[in-house]
């Protein structure tokens, strides 16, 4: 080795260790893990418009979609008394601080324009008050009297665009609307908005309906009816009032679901004295027996994609959820906890499987996921029972029922993660809700 | 020749030795997030400084007067005196003031995305012949007053730089107290996305440049693709995104942190990762 391959050697050294000592930017770097899970502040003006006719109307269209998006439990809706800001046109960019002041996270501002006697423009924008710019900015067109389904569509469009998941206030919930006393009750189907108002009975009051249930890509239900004592399975369009008789069924029949694509019926029906699942392609209204355990199979539900089916079981001995594929094989028990689970359905979001628990003498409505874990209660009562989801698969729905003689019934909800328990305003008592998906 | 032969490798483990000493001693601590600020002073010495430019202070501020970084620290309490109070630029203050109106609404009887709003106008930009103009004709009327202005500018600048020396000798590695209160501060601006599907993947990194008094500088969403990763395909993550921003913005100004500290903060990297 040479001198100068040493000098060399030395100097590489040094560069290397003059380059190692540099200060490295000091930068602070701060994990945060903790956030805070409070309602999302919002402020909502009525909406503008230029005749006092158009005015009281964009108060109500305010008022419903404050009244929306509260409901949800994922937002506070400000009191319009505290706002600073009185905006006269929604064309420009409201004053930020303001609203700033106010606390306030997200501004709706909308207006309201009569184009002609039948057709009203409803409009809004919608603002991220922090950081100064419109989210989105949304027009419908549509007659005066529809203005209330317009709000809940604006309230799904608010929704959307602050929690990232679609919304469920353009949808309808059916029920039981069920009148008298317990010994002699009269039990009718009706319909209503998911917030209850436009209540809407669907028949004629001599049925004797049961287990309505919503396709999950129409408006048509099925359900079953016992006119003269006979289980016939009905399809009710809602749009048109069509009804079709789908078929009569020997034997006890239970709990009709429709599939995701609507195409055919699952079931159980008991066939010489083995309840078992069948499916029934409503086109060729074939049936096909998709369980032949001995034990006593029920409450069918399809997952969304319509690849697999939940339903619940007695064969091991208690009553447990089972799930397998579409055309009966691979059969997977799914629940492992105390109590008998039974009424499971599948989230129209997938994630989920609701069902209903009952122990010790309680029934609850709980969650878990489609393989079984994270099973989690999150209602307990007397009675509990006939879970539904919201289109989004964030709330579910369900009845619950009181002790006692008068055994009043009422509808209630609860959002997946237990939190936002209420009841469902109803004309009167109801059960067996049912939720639709969006409106078209 | 022995002696050369020795010579050699003795004076390369010298070598080895003195710049390894040194490379191993000037090199800086990793902070400590658990760690718990002792109120001793110790000063590190910094091996380089990274003050760009150095100003010529005002003539109050006799810069040989105050003590030397590497002895004693400067205390911020004179500061104030000489230096005049930073203001934050008021962002939003024109774009407010000047409503400006929004594209009209797009006809369609479906509903229907509205176009974002043009920008807010830029502050207006500098002239540069105009300012030369200026400087020209001050320079000929009043060199006096020409002298006052630039005087005042570098008193300010000096005080920047005179924060960042500091902090520089100071060292980063007492920043606990610092990372603690930015954080108990978000907690309650920042709202997690609870509702998400796959919540606690949602993690999201943040660039944060802070000025004088908590104001926020600027607020840039960085390694966005690898974080994003995380969970692909999720649809939250816009939201996510927007609500770790959003909570920075309503936290501020973030006038707690201590000013002394100034160069420890002024640059932060969040990372918000939900634990729910």
């Amino acid at each position: 080795m040479t001198r100068l391959t040493r000098i060399f050697s030395l100097f590489t050294i040094w560069v290397l260790g003059l380059l190692l000592s540099l200060p490295a930017h000091a930068q602070l770097e701060i994990d945060i893990t903790k956030g805070n899970l409070d309602p999302v502040q919002i402020a909502i003006p009525d909406f503008l418009a230029a005749t006092q006719t158009e005015r009281d109307l964009g108060a109500e269209i305010a008022g419903v979609i404050r009244a929306d998006l509260e409901r949800s439990g994922l937002f506070k809706s400000l009191d319009p008394a505290s706002f600073l800001e009185t905006q006269t046109n929604i064309d420009y960019k409201p004053t930020f601080a303001d609203w700033r002041v106010i606390k306030s996270d997200a501004l709706v501002s909308g207006r309201i324009k009569t184009e002609s006697a039948s057709r009203i423009l409803v409009e809004f924008r919608l603002w991220d008050v922090f950081a100064g710019q419109q989210l989105k900015g949304v027009r419908f067109a549509t007659t005066p009297e529809n203005w209330r389904r317009t709000a809940h569509k604006a309230s799904d469009a608010i929704y959307e665009a602050l929690t990232g998941e679609s919304g469920y206030f353009d949808s309808r919930i059916v029920f039981i609307d069920q009148r008298g006393p317990k010994t002699d009750r009269k039990k009718r189907l009706a319909i209503m908005d998911q917030d209850g108002e436009n209540p809407v009975y669907l028949l004629g009051g001599s049925d004797l309906v049961l287990t309505p249930r919503f396709s999950p890509s129409s408006q048509k239900i099925v359900y079953m009816s016992y006119e003269n004592s006979d289980p016939h399975i009905y399809l009710l369009d809602i749009e048109t009032g069509r009804r079709e008789l789908l078929g009569d069924f020997p034997g006890m029949t239970y709990a009709p679901h429709l599939s995701p694509d609507g195409n055919s019926l699952i079931l159980t029906m008991a066939r010489r004295g083995n309840s078992d699942i069948y499916v029934m392609d409503l086109r060729s209204r074939s049936t096909t027996r998709l369980t032949t355990d001995p034990a006593v199979d029920v409450s069918a539900s399809y997952s969304p994609d319509g690849k697999k089916i939940v339903f619940s079981s007695d064969r091991s001995g208690s009553i447990q959820l089972y799930t397998m594929n579409a055309n009966g094989k691979s059969v997977k028990r799914i629940s492992f906890g105390e109590g008998r689970y039974s009424a499971p359905t599948w989230s129209p979001r997938g994630d989920k499987i609701a069902f209903v628990r009952s122990l010790n003498g309680k029934f609850g409505i709980g969650v878990m996921d489609v393989d079984g874990k994270n099973a989690r209660i999150l209602t307990e009562s007397y009675m509990d029972e006939s879970p539904t989801w919201s289109p989004n698969g964030r709330v579910i729905i369900f009845s619950r029922e009181y002790r006692g003689s008068a055994g009043r019934t009422e509808v209630w909800s609860v959002d997946l993660t237990g939190q936002n328990l209420r009841r469902v305003e109803t004309p009167g008592m109801a059960s067996d809700p049912a939720w639709s998906p969006l409106l078209p | 020749m022995l002696g050369i032969k020795l010579g050699l490798p003795i004076s390369l483990a010298l070598h080895i030795g003195v710049f390894g000493g040194f490379t191993f001693f000037a090199a800086e601590a990793k902070p400590l997030s658990e760690a718990k600020v002792i109120p001793v002073e110790i000063l590190t010495i910094a091996p380089e400084t990274n003050v760009s430019a150095a100003i010529k202070p005002p003539k109050k501020v006799v810069l040989k007067e105050q003590p030397d970084i590497m002895t004693a620290p400067t205390p911020m309490e004179n500061a104030p005196e000489v230096a005049p109070e930073v203001k934050t630029p008021p962002k939003e203050q024109p774009v407010e003031k000047q409503a400006e109106v929004i594209p009209e609404l797009i006809e369609d009887s479906e509903p229907i995305e509205v176009p974002e709003p043009d920008p807010a106008p830029e502050p207006p930009s500098f002239d540069l012949d105009a300012l030369s103009g200026l400087i020209d004709k001050t320079r000929e009327t009043a060199p006096e007053a020409n002298q006052q202005v630039v005087l005042q500018s570098e008193t300010a600048q000096a005080r920047y730089a005179d924060v960042a020396r500091r902090a520089e000798g100071e060292g980063s590695g007492l920043a606990a107290t610092e990372a603690d209160l930015v954080a108990n501060a978000m907690y309650k601006c920042w709202r997690m996305p609870a509702a998400a599907q796959d919540a606690e993947n949602l993690q999201v990194r943040l660039n944060v440049k802070l000025v004088i008094g908590g104001h926020v500088e600027s607020v840039t969403l960085i390694d966005q693709a690898a974080s994003r990763r995380l969970s692909p395909g999720n649809t939250y993550w816009d939201v996510a995104e927007r609500s770790a921003i959003a909570a920075v913005n309503k936290c501020a100004p973030y006038d707690f942190l201590p000013e002394a500290r100034y160069g420890i903060w002024r640059e932060l990297i969040l990372n918000l990762r939900p634990q729910l």
